[in-house]
């Protein structure tokens, strides 16, 4: 199962920031990634809730500082 | 021509990936085909990843190597819309349109609006769009008094669009407002004079009332619905990042705008091409028989009558309607003239083609006896090995991926691209019988006589008149569409042709034609500006409808006149080449003017006529030039156009 979340989660990032060869490891962050701006945010947020049918919480939209975070979220909501 | 042609790949039953991956490989080889993959992908899905995919590909693409048409689009938002423009780039390109963009900043449309040193005023778009949210809307909780407080709203609105077409000469598309779901008085507010949901309706309709030519409407209510209203207005994420149209949404609503703005800029379908076994009816009319072929009993037959209806109405609308199937003539026409449950009749269809050839070539053929572009025409057929081919044989017609079942094909063929139109016409409902007649003739040529024995059995009568404004939304509707006979392909706005006739000397005809066949309505515009001596044409432009007539000279007669009544030396004319008017290459050869120095580096070449010289050529017409000449008739005149509208610094 985690490891079903890693790959959703690594697909969508890939496709929203149009970038084939990223990488997702824990420590990540926005400002590590340079398509990772705040518009680009706002659709990896849509799409991951599209994608995993979970609804993220208004404080956490805005709220994640790291990938492990947000990746902590998914695999909470989903399970 | 292509690696996806060598694959045998068909379109219409790819998946949204496969179809990026294609289209992702086709991108620097043949980027046309890959652009119409895209736009399959537009009709395929309206999820959101893809589309943003489909998006990027897109702008990677040189517009020069695809796109019909190249618009410069303003985007104005009250929110944001950093989603939305790279999905309206997609979703142009399903009508093969490029656009250059503007993008506002977030909510500062009306500063870039009125502020003339705003980079929108920099950017000189040719269409603005404004996106606005039912926030904007000055409308309290509930009105104390509804009926001013919506005049109110709605002259700011039209005040609004005045400054962009008067300020800027851009066309105009703006949203509706959609109503928030979840409000205080629920569905009492219909009920309730000036509860805001009402209001909003109401502005809707108060706005899309009396719209001023070159404004359009975007209906957003529609998108909501079609969307879901939770998905359209998703609250969350305008608390987020102020979008207040949802992400779910906003593929439908990219969708939408560039239905309106392909039909805004006349890039609409004219032609609907069917197909009759599988398509208008059930069965094969050929095995089955007339009395075996299913329409209008049960489910499907129900279906079926319902896609005749829509289509009838469509050709009610203006849409020419033809049929190209593969059938023994007789066996096709019989249950148009034995089944009562039909909802088409033969009368309805401009041209009808049975025979055993490829349909390929029956569409090319038709679009030469229509005198219409390959890029007018849709081809509807329940075969996908059919599509195919057409797809393949015509890259240009649209080709509708009609579902499995019958009752998906209204909802397919009225979401193709430009199957929408931006307004109506007189013209418009007179079309068939117009072109039915084009296409008799076209036929009847074959076999009579000489093209001049031809031409004067037509009995043609040519008036000629003013632009005014009964003919305003017609002249500007020619100006925006008209591709093969265009002498210079200026796309003058309503506001460009106002100004232009308002010059001193300066002359704006219409002509309209009719003959022993038909009334063809209003077929040519002609704009001409005084140049100390000269009348110089800075516009000639004839409905292809009414080409090879040998109608070059004739037209010319009422600017003849005009010159001479101003006393004027020569009329001068030029020929632009745009790609697309060659067939306006001999104009001014044919209407008797002579050369005027060699072609210039770009192909336009200069050609004069002497005042005072011989009388243009022609064939036997009849040119009544009364509406612009006879002055102290008291027959009634068209009503001519009121002065331009007020502009700014340039205008004397």
């Amino acid at each position: 199962m985690p490891h079903d979340v890693d790959d959703r989660l690594t697909r969508v990032f890939r496709e929203v920031l149009a970038d084939p060869g990223l990488e997702l490891h824990d420590d990540l962050t926005a400002e590590s990634v340079p398509a990772w701006d705040s518009l680009a945010h706002v659709g990896l947020m849509f799409s991951i809730e599209s994608e995993f049918g979970i609804v993220f919480s208004d404080t956490e939209m805005s709220g994640f500082g790291t990938v492990g975070e947000l990746r902590r979220a998914v695999e909470r909501k989903v399970s | 021509m292509s690696a996806e042609q060598a694959r045998g790949a068909t379109w219409d039953t790819a998946a949204p990936p496969e179809l990026l991956r294609r289209a992702g490989e086709l991108a620097e080889q043949d980027p046309a085909a890959a652009v119409r993959l895209l736009g399959a992908l537009t009709g395929a899905t309206t999820e959101l990843p893809p589309w943003l995919a489909g998006a990027r590909l897109v702008a990677g693409l040189p517009a020069g190597s695809w796109a019909r048409r190249t618009v410069r689009l303003a985007v104005l938002g009250s929110h944001t819309t950093g989603h939305l423009v790279p999905l309206l780039r997609l979703a142009a390109a399903a009508h093969g349109i490029a656009l250059d963009l503007y993008e506002a900043p977030y909510g500062q449309y009306q500063l870039e609006v009125l502020d003339p040193q705003s980079p929108l005023h920099a950017f000189r778009p040719e269409v603005v769009l404004l996106a606005v949210d039912q926030r904007e809307a000055r409308f309290p909780a509930h009105s104390a008094t509804p009926a001013q407080d919506l005049e109110a709203e709605a002259a700011r609105w039209r005040s609004l669009w005045s400054a962009l077409r008067d300020d800027l000469g851009a066309l105009v598309l703006q949203t509706t407002f959609v109503p928030p779901v979840d409000d205080e008085f629920g569905s009492f507010a219909v009920a309730l004079p000036g509860a805001r949901r009402r209001q909003l309706r109401a502005l809707n309709l108060a706005l899309g009332d009396d719209l001023p030519p070159g404004v359009h409407l975007v209906d957003a209510e529609a998108v909501a619905a079609t969307a879901g209203a939770r998905t359209y207005a998703d609250e969350r994420y305008w608390f987020l990042s102020k979008h207040a149209v949802g992400l779910g949404a906003l593929p439908l609503l990219a969708r939408a705008v560039t239905q309106v703005l392909a039909a805004a800029v006349g890039l609409q379908r004219k032609v609907v091409v069917c197909d009759l076994d599988g398509t208008l009816w059930g069965g094969v009319v050929g095995e089955d028989g007339v009395g075996g072929v299913l329409v209008g009993d049960g489910p499907a037959g129900e279906a079926f009558q319902a896609f005749q209806e829509h289509l009838r109405r469509l050709q009610q609308r203006g849409v020419l309607l033809a049929v190209v199937s593969k059938n023994n003539d007789a066996d096709a026409r019989a249950p148009f003239e034995q089944r009562p449950e039909m909802r088409l009749g033969l009368e309805h269809f401009a041209a009808f083609l049975a025979t055993w050839e490829p349909k390929a070539d029956q569409i090319a053929r038709l679009a030469g006896e229509l005198g219409l572009g390959l890029d007018s025409f849709v081809f509807v057929d329940d075969n996908p090995v059919e599509r195919e081919q057409v797809r393949r044989a015509l890259p240009e017609v649209g080709v509708v991926a009609l579902p499995a079942d019958p009752a998906g094909f209204v909802r397919a063929l009225a979401e193709f691209p430009g199957m929408e139109t931006a307004s109506l016409t007189e013209e418009d409902a007179r079309r068939t019988s117009s072109y039915r007649a084009r296409a008799e003739v076209a036929r009847a040529r074959d076999g009579a006589g000489s093209r001049e024995e031809f031409l004067a059995g037509l009995e043609m009568v040519l008036t000629v008149e003013p632009v005014g404004e009964d003919n305003l939304r017609r002249v500007v509707q020619l100006i925006g569409k008209t591709n093969q006979f265009n002498l210079t392909t200026r796309r003058h706005t309503e506001a460009a042709v106002r100004e232009l006739a308002a010059r001193p000397g300066a002359v704006a005809q219409a002509l309209r034609l009719r003959d022993a066949h038909a009334d063809h309505g209003l077929i040519g515009v002609l704009l001409a500006v005084p140049e100390e001596s000269d009348l110089v044409v800075d516009t000639w432009l004839m409905s292809c409808r009414v080409l090879g007539r040998g109608l070059e000279g004739p037209a010319l007669a009422g600017l003849l006149e005009a010159a001479r009544r101003d006393g004027r030396r020569r009329l001068v004319g030029v020929h632009v080449p745009s790609g697309r008017n060659e067939p306006a290459a001999r104009a001014f050869a044919d209407a008797g003017f002579v050369p005027d120095g060699a072609a210039d580096a770009d192909g336009s070449t200069r050609w004069v006529h002497q005042v005072s010289g011989d009388p243009l050529p022609g064939p036997p017409v009849l040119i009544d030039l009364t509406p612009v000449v006879d002055l102290t008739a008291g027959a009634p005149r068209p009503r001519s156009l009121e002065d331009p509208c007020p502009t700014t610094s340039t205008t004397a």
